[in-house]
């Protein structure tokens, strides 16, 4: 089930309709080269509660898809806002194929990046449910 | 297996119905139980059918209905039990619509339902054994589908009320006894 959870989320991210806005996308835990310093995203998947929504025992997982969007610094905050409207055409309301249904999305505006101020980031957080076989 | 004998949560609680031809006068657990027995025991027949997606059960078995008599000389009435109404039996599912077809179809057919709590998974063909490797406790009643209604939800699963009728006592506790 976290797997699937997992696997849909990546699966947007390689899809064309994201692939298209060329603004990349790493996972969290990634400790590689970025390509492209002054523009990208990080990708999270934070499975945080679980309960049983059916006699016999499957489960509702449920969390949150948080992508933190880092652009340059300086230049006001309209590029933070076009990626999340980008980001809201991919993931919200939608439900992906392994039944992982995603809701609507906030952003929460988080400033220069302390370790690194010439980038300026916000964390786009969207909430997820998915249901267990019925 | 014998009863449940110990407490814990009924999460593998199920509802089978038996769709065929009850046989008149089935008024006893033991009756009610041989129904759901398949015609090769240990494989569900077509007649059993199993309610999917159960969220929510009512509470099964017969309610009281304390009828308080006047008695002359006496502080207080006395109380007796009178006739009790059925309980309202309503079972909200998770609404799959490809699942639930079988369930509309029966509705106003006369059935047996086997309201059944059992210590672990039993699959439908296990229910459908004359004997049972888990605890389990079934209570029986005769009765009819009335109305199925489709609850639609924004931020959660779509569900649907099963209001169920009775057209009999309830019969139980019993259990499936073990091989």
């Amino acid at each position: 089930m976290y797997d699937n959870v997992l696997a849909d989320v990546e699966s947007v991210f390689a899809s064309e309709a994201w692939t298209v806005n060329n603004i990349e996308v790493y996972p969290d835990n990634y400790q590689g080269d970025i390509n492209t310093e002054s523009e990208f995203c990080r990708l999270n998947v934070l499975p945080s509660n679980s309960s049983i929504n059916v006699y016999g025992g499957n489960k509702i997982l449920e969390g949150m898809v948080a992508v933190k969007i880092f652009v340059k610094a300086g230049e006001g905050q309209s590029r933070v806002m076009a990626i999340s409207d980008i980001l809201d055409t991919v993931l919200q309301n939608k439900r992906l194929i392994n039944g992982t249904e995603l809701a609507t999305s906030y952003l929460n505006v988080e400033g220069l990046d302390p370790s690194n101020k010439s980038l300026y980031s916000a964390l786009y957080i969207i909430p997820f449910k998915i249901y267990g076989e019925h | 297996m014998a009863h449940i004998s110990s407490l814990g949560a009924g999460i593998y609680t199920y509802l089978d119905l038996f769709k065929g031809t009850i046989p008149a006068g089935t008024d006893t657990a033991a009756e009610c139980a041989s129904l759901f027995v398949g015609t090769a025991p240990g494989t569900a027949d077509a007649d059993h059918v199993r309610m999917p997606s159960v969220r929510e059960f009512p509470s099964i078995g017969t309610p009281a209905n304390i009828v308080n008599v006047p008695v002359y000389g006496q502080a207080t009435s006395s109380q007796v039990q009178g006739q009790a109404d059925a309980p309202s039996l309503e079972v909200t599912v998770n609404y799959v619509a490809e699942d639930m077809q079988a369930i509309h179809a029966l509705i106003g057919t006369e059935l047996v339902f086997r309201f059944m709590m059992a210590a672990a998974p039993v699959t439908q063909d296990e229910a459908a054994g004359s004997t049972l490797a888990t605890a389990n406790t079934e209570f029986y009643f005769k009765g009819k589908i009335e109305a199925i209604l489709v609850n639609p939800a924004l931020t959660d699963a779509t569900t649907a009320t099963v209001t169920l009728s009775a057209q009999s006592d309830f019969f139980g506790p019993a259990t499936v006894a073990a091989a």
